[in-house]
């Protein structure tokens, strides 16, 4: 169930900022992993931050081990693929004042980091139909945006509210232009600042949030234990980039991987890592030989082939049936006629 | 102690069992022992315990197991002379009577105990999920008998020999009984309390003291609950007559669990539907799912 | 044009707690079975149990844990239309707590997924903050 289906439910269970207390426009942008296969991300301004409205069901499995799940029976949906979660509304005041909801969503309101949609629209050509493909580099690359002039950030936000989606122009112009700021290339000139979306921008600023993750890597996944501890190390950095395939297009996740720097090498973490994969493939591959080898080497005396002994045939001594005409004997009487 | 009105179950201006007090309101299982008769702790004679169930098969109220023990000596000169080897004159007040004299005084060679399985406990065991990790009544039955047994043998009643009337089949719980108590000789048999004497007792205690808990349930005096069988079509009119649309009854009382239940709750045109997960869970499991060892993780695949 | 959803906050005297229950319920509506029903059980048989809310539906034991949303103030919301087909969302009732429940026999699934959510949140406000 998606945000929109939730809210037009009727009534819901809602969790806010605590200090919203003005009217808040709810608006969409297009997603910005420009990934077809999700819907426009539902968002509103407040306080001069953007929240993103997202939705949390329990009792229902992740995406990733919905297979899983299924063989282990550990997660099961109703008919019309639903949670089975319902919501029992309770006023200990006066318990006869019981409601409930068929709904057992919970919409809630996250900080969201606008750049990622400024991001989304530099790369809006380079769409993907699933998320499986962001990992993959593609064969043609689209054509990038080639407009390679500068603009003040004004200008820039009516660019993308008429090219990309009219309700830029909900984003208050000083939250904007801090967002653009973060992956763009600014000059001044005449006491007003222009910019420049750039790619290598873009970069440095998923790497910093990279390495954060890195830093802080959630312990739900979990790194096996019998990697070499550099080898290790290089995957949690590879992980820390997979994550953010969700919400960066697939040439700027293309990008990230491939870029080098002294604070966090993921470029080198890739390398090593598929180093690391080929080897023990190719270590096992070797093993697998040597015990095929093994299997089919000389019996003590120095023949190299083991003789075939004959095997005794055991006689079989058939009873006698009675032979019938091509059916079970009896079973259907001949019509006598 | 006080209980209400409603008692129509007590006859004869009798006192209330002891077996009882614990168990009212209560939505678990409770379970009392009475002191162990002196007689009995310093007795050489042979001592048997009779252990026995009240209200494995209504669709309401606890299912009581209730133990008796007593010398064997006893049994012949004391429990047969006071008819409890005659089932056919076991009737409720005769029942209670009986029984009242045993907590009373009167019969003081008798140790007893019950354990009230409540209609909450029955529902919620059998309901556990997943269905086939569920507690059945079965299994809660031998859990508490068990535990009763155990409670008096660590009391230091030397059990000699176990008699105990059984639903199911009787060998097989004879061995596992013979295999958790191998100090005690068990026999175990359908209809065991016309044969043995002390289950009789067992039974008194038991029935006694489910009918009194049952009645205690009542909200007025003239309230008819019936015999709290499924056949009774008292019982049935009231579960008709109480039943709400979402939460069907009070589980205090009722066995959800039962077929009755889930028959009128599902055909009642009032009633709100409700969908458990089970009821997605079918036979033909998915066996295998495809390799994923090295598909990239992401956020919005591990978090949604 | 395209038609706005917009929240109208106002301040909501009535109070509610949520709770999320494992099972599909094909009503939404007011009920006055919560008087006597949903009662939490004080009595703590297991200790898987402890310091959970435990109460039964239709015989089933449903046992709870509470969701935290320290930072935010949570509303039961109903939405209507305006004359122009905008979505109007104003709170109705103050949640003061949430709490989602498993059956029993699945409180491991409770647990992984409370703290999954946690872990979720805290990396959201990771890479969405500063």
């Amino acid at each position: 169930m998606t945000v929109e289906k939730v809210i037009r439910k009727g009534c819901l269970l809602v969790a806010l900022p605590n200090s919203v207390d003005s009217p808040v426009e709810i608006f969409e942008l297009p997603h910005p992993s420009n990934n077809e296969s999700k819907k426009p991300i539902k968002l509103f301004v407040h306080d001069d931050k953007v929240y993103q409205l997202k939705i949390k069901k329990f009792s229902k499995g992740c995406d990733y081990n919905c297979s899983r799940d299924l063989v282990n029976d550990k997660y099961h949906y109703t008919s019309d693929s639903q949670t089975f979660k319902s919501t029992f509304l309770i006023n200990e005041e006066n318990r006869k004042d019981g409601h409930i909801l068929e709904d057992g969503s919970i919409l809630y309101a996250e900080k969201y980091d606008l750049t990622f949609n400024i991001c989304g629209y530099y790369y809006r050509n380079n769409k993907v139909t699933s998320e499986d493909l962001a990992f993959i580099t593609p064969c043609v690359p689209p054509a990038l945006d080639m407009d390679t002039n500068f603009y003040t950030s004004s200008d820039y936000q009516e660019k993308l509210t008429n090219n990309h989606s009219e309700n830029w122009e909900k984003i208050p112009p000083k939250l904007w232009e801090s967002c653009l700021g973060k992956i763009s290339h600014t000059v001044e000139e005449a006491g007003d600042k222009y910019y420049r979306i750039e790619p290598q921008m873009i970069v440095e600023w998923l790497l910093k949030k990279v390495i954060k993750i890195n830093n802080n890597f959630p312990t739900s996944l979990k790194i096996p234990k019998s990697l070499p501890e550099d080898i290790a190390s290089s995957l949690k950095c590879i992980m820390s980039c997979n994550l953010l395939v969700s919400l960066i297009p697939q040439l700027a996740y293309q990008d990230l991987i491939r870029h080098e720097s002294s604070n966090l090498n993921i470029k080198q973490c890739f390398d090593s890592y598929d180093k690391y994969k080929n080897e023990t493939l190719q270590t096992e591959r070797e093993r697998e030989l040597l015990i095929k080898a093994a299997m089919s080497t000389a019996i003590p005396n120095g023949t190299k082939t083991v003789k075939k002994q004959p095997i005794q045939k055991a006689k079989v001594v058939k009873p006698k049936v009675a032979k019938g005409k091509g059916r079970i004997d009896g079973f259907f009487k001949t019509n006598k006629t | 102690m006080k209980l209400s009105n409603s008692t129509q179950a007590l006859e004869y201006g009798m006192s209330v069992p002891p077996t009882v007090a614990g168990s009212l309101n209560s939505l678990h299982s409770k379970t009392y022992h009475s002191e162990v008769p002196k007689s009995i702790l310093e007795s050489t004679d042979e001592i048997i315990l009779g252990v026995d169930e009240a209200g494995r098969g209504p669709v309401m109220g606890p299912m009581v197991y209730g133990i008796s023990y007593c010398t064997r000596q006893y049994e012949k000169d004391v429990i047969c002379k006071y008819g409890f080897d005659d089932s056919k004159k076991l009737t409720d007040p005769v029942r209670q009577k009986l029984f009242a004299m045993i907590y009373g005084g009167e019969i003081d060679g008798v140790g007893y105990a019950t354990t009230s399985i409540t209609a909450c406990d029955i529902s919620s065991g059998m309901f556990r999920f997943p269905p086939e990790k569920n507690y059945n009544l079965n299994e809660q039955a031998h859990d508490v008998t068990i535990a009763l047994i155990d409670d008096v043998l660590k009391s230091g009643v030397k059990v000699g020999h176990v008699y105990v009337d059984t639903v199911g089949p009787p060998i097989s719980y004879q061995k596992k009984l013979e295999s958790i108590f191998p100090q005690c000789k068990f026999t175990v048999a359908k209809k065991a309390d016309s044969i043995y004497p002390i289950v009789s007792v067992a039974s008194v205690v038991a029935k006694v003291t489910r009918d009194i808990i049952l009645s205690q349930c009542k909200k007025t005096e003239d309230e008819i609950l019936g015999s709290g069988y499924p056949g009774d079509s008292k019982t049935v009119q009231w579960l008709r007559n109480e039943m709400k649309p979402l939460m069907g009854w009070s589980p205090y009382m009722v066995r959800f669990s039962w077929q009755t239940c889930a028959t009128m709750l599902a055909n009642s045109k009032s009633t709100i539907e409700i969908e458990w997960e089970e009821d997605a869970m079918t036979k033909k499991k998915m066996q295998w799912a495809p390799e994923q060892k090295n598909r990239p993780i992401t956020l919005d695949s591990w978090y949604q | 044009m395209e038609t706005t959803a917009t929240f109208l906050p106002k301040s909501v005297q009535k109070q509610c707690q949520a709770h999320l229950v494992p099972c599909k319920i094909r009503y939404t509506g007011q009920t006055d079975e919560l008087e006597e029903q949903f009662i939490m059980d004080k009595q703590v048989i297991s200790p898987l149990h402890e310091n959970r809310n435990v109460t039964y539906i239709r015989g089933r034991k449903v046992i709870g844990e509470q969701v935290v949303f320290d930072d935010r103030t949570t509303y039961i919301m109903s939405t209507r239309e305006d004359d122009s087909g905008n979505l109007l969302i104003e709170p109705t009732y103050k949640v003061t707590e949430i709490f989602n429940y498993e059956r029993e026999g699945n409180e491991e699934r409770l647990t992984d997924e409370i703290s999954k959510f946690i872990e979720c949140r805290e990396l959201d406000s990771l890479i969405h903050e500063g």
